[in-house]
């Protein structure tokens, strides 16, 4: 017995679902990831600073953060949550919000060592996903490199779902006279 | 002249010869006459009360065997010459809805089993899920549409620019779709 085609996709977004994600849906999407990273330092900062004032009441000052280091951490954090979001569920926070899904060359959910290396290639050069807006495949420089795509998900899973492989972006890319 | 005496005795038929000659003959003008005088009597007496009259027709009906003239009835040559549809058009199918005991139906169903089976079959409690989730509100629903329709934009101004004919292939929205 075939499975009953019931989806909650509202039924203007079905025809998206799985096609590349452009320049705007992404940049929010990035955008909120940058506001949760902010919030994970907020709370390191506030949690490091409270650990201090136990270990110590008498002698606490609120410490004042290093740039450079504070920088750093940043980046170690955004690596981190974002590596440890695409290898597990292939969305981020952001792109849960904005119902997108990463997906390496095969169409599946990137292996842990392909989400290191586009995290930490996210983290360097954040400035790569302007070239979504260029691309006539809707990737950006990270894309490009890694062969990953992000595409329109808004439900998980969603068996109407149907991301096109890396292969087929290629095809549409050459055939469009894409470098 | 004794010899020819023989001979023709030899030559005619023996006496039981004639005696069968003699009954065919019989029998053939018995067989005409009895023939020719049923079809008179026929012409000019009306049988069917003298045969009510002297033959006992219940008793003869009670000993045919109407089972072995039933067993020996094709019934599927009548039931092909019997137009079934004229017959249905003249049943009055209202009436018979109107005797019938929908309770009684309705009770005999396993209608909890019936209810299971279909959330099952179509993962009731997932869609739920889904469209209740925090993130597939009206307010988050609204801005992933916007901002698909900005990615939209996006792409036709970036195609605009490159001074290029084709454009990038987008999903047209099915807004009438009401599967």
């Amino acid at each position: 017995m075939t499975r009953p085609e019931l989806s909650s996709v509202p039924v203007e977004a079905r025809a998206f679902q799985g096609h590349a994600a452009g320049l705007v849906t992404r940049s929010i999407a990035a955008a909120l990831d940058a506001v949760v990273v902010g919030l994970l330092m907020l709370a390191g900062y506030l949690g490091l600073n409270g650990l201090l004032f136990l270990v110590d009441p008498r002698g606490f000052t609120v410490r004042d953060p290093h740039l450079l280091l504070s920088l750093a951490v940043a980046w170690g954090v955004a690596v981190v949550y974002l590596t440890a979001c695409w290898a597990l569920t292939g969305r981020s926070y952001g792109c849960h919000v904005m119902g997108l899904s990463v997906l390496d060359h095969r169409g599946r959910r990137p292996h842990l060592v392909t989400a290191l290396v586009r995290a930490a290639f996210c983290a360097f050069v954040p400035i790569g996903l302007l070239w979504c807006g260029v691309s006539r495949t809707n990737r950006s420089l990270q894309d490009l490199v890694l062969r990953t795509r992000v595409v329109y998900d808004w439900i998980p899973h969603d068996p109407e779902v149907h991301p096109r492989s890396s292969q087929e972006d290629d095809a549409e890319s050459r055939h469009r006279g894409e470098s | 002249m004794l010899g020819l005496v023989r001979a023709a005795v030899r030559t005619l038929p023996g006496p039981g010869r004639v005696i069968d000659a003699g009954r065919r003959t019989a029998g053939s003008v018995l067989g005409r006459a009895a023939d020719r005088l049923v079809r008179e009597v026929g012409e000019h007496v009306d049988l069917t009360p003298l045969v009510r009259r002297v033959v006992d027709l219940d008793a003869l009906v009670a000993g045919v065997d109407i089972d072995a003239i039933a067993r020996r009835l094709d019934v599927d040559a009548v039931a092909r010459r019997l137009d079934v549809d004229a017959v249905v058009t003249r049943v009055d199918v209202d009436a018979i809805a109107g005797r019938l005991d929908i309770g009684a139906v309705v009770d005999r169903l396993p209608l909890v089993d019936l209810a299971q089976g279909v959330i099952d079959e179509i993962d009731l409690p997932g869609i739920i899920r889904d469209s209740t989730g925090s993130v597939a509100s009206s307010t988050v629903r609204g801005v992933r549409m916007q901002s698909v329709s900005g990615d939209e934009a996006v792409a036709r101004a970036v195609d605009r620019l490159r001074l290029r004919g084709r454009h990038r292939q987008v999903p047209e929205p099915r807004l009438n779709d009401g599967s």
